[in-house]
């Protein structure tokens, strides 16, 4: 998977946190973060959506 | 979720008519289920009278209960069943459109393509300048405010309706990818598909809240 664009590592995010990326792409896709701010923001506002969304389930008992 | 004792002691005290063991079950697992019941109707008071019917199915068919599922899946898969049929039945007044419900596009970039650079720019595809943009305070931590609560049940309400699904039970209640694909009838990649436009879309919606002049 080519992922040097910041276009195509935002669609593969869900499958990093999945761990469903290939050995060969998770080092791609943490090449891409270690270069990228904005990835790296992407991917921690994702992993605050998806906190914040348990929050929600918690809120509720 | 969990409700106390361990599962094969809650189906045994159900099977012997413990009507103790019973109560915590339906005050254990109905705010779930209402969550879920709530992303395939159009009402609370639907969702509520989906999650009646769902504790009485269970009641009538817990005889015929095989293990071969947990007790859990087994539930919900009746809840989604009956929900889906309430919500069938209630749009049948409104047109739906084949196999993708409406809204819902299965490809496509889940992050408008006017936030990266076009193509010719030397960085073609990569973010423009100050995206995405910084969140001000983390709206997860500590208990949701009241406001951020709302902000995200109305972003999984404007969610076509198997996101939404996908979402409240992985991420909302916590369910595991396996049981969801089992529950929803999905296969694993479906179930990450609509997990990642989810997903991508209430993020949107807290971009728009968080990322303003304001605290926390």
């Amino acid at each position: 998977m080519n992922l040097s664009r910041c276009q195509d590592v935002v669609e593969v995010v869900t499958e990093h946190l999945e761990g469903g990326l290939s050995p060969a792409d998770e080092q791609a896709f943490a090449a891409h973060l270690a270069e990228c701010e904005g990835c790296s923001t992407y991917l921690a506002q994702m992993r605050t959506t998806v906190d914040a969304l348990r929050g929600l389930g918690t809120d509720s008992r | 979720m969990e409700a106390a004792a361990p599962p094969d002691a809650i189906l045994a005290a159900l099977l012997a008519g413990d009507e103790a063991a019973y109560a915590m079950l339906v005050q254990a697992w109905s705010p779930a289920m209402l969550r879920v019941a709530r992303s395939h109707v159009r009402s609370a008071e639907t969702a509520q009278d989906v999650v009646q019917e769902t504790w009485l199915a269970v009641l009538r068919g817990l005889g015929g209960f095989q293990g071969r599922s947990t007790l859990r899946t087994w539930v919900f898969r009746i809840l989604v069943n009956t929900a889906r049929s309430r919500g069938a039945r209630e749009a049948r007044t409104l047109p739906v459109a084949g196999f993708a419900e409406p809204g819902e596009h299965p490809t496509g970039p889940t992050v408008p393509a006017g936030r990266f650079l076009p193509a010719g720019d030397p960085w073609a595809g990569h973010w423009r300048d100050g995206e995405p943009r910084p969140w001000r305070g983390d709206p997860s931590q500590g208990a949701l405010r009241a406001e951020t609560r709302r902000l995200l049940e109305n972003a999984l309400d404007t969610l076509p309706p198997r996101q939404r699904a996908v979402v409240v039970l992985r991420d909302v209640e916590g369910f595991g990818a396996v049981e969801v694909c089992e529950l929803l009838d999905l296969s694993e990649q479906n179930q990450r598909v609509l997990l990642h436009r989810g997903r991508a879309k209430v993020r949107a919606a807290l971009e728009d809240y968080v990322g303003q002049e304001r605290a926390g």
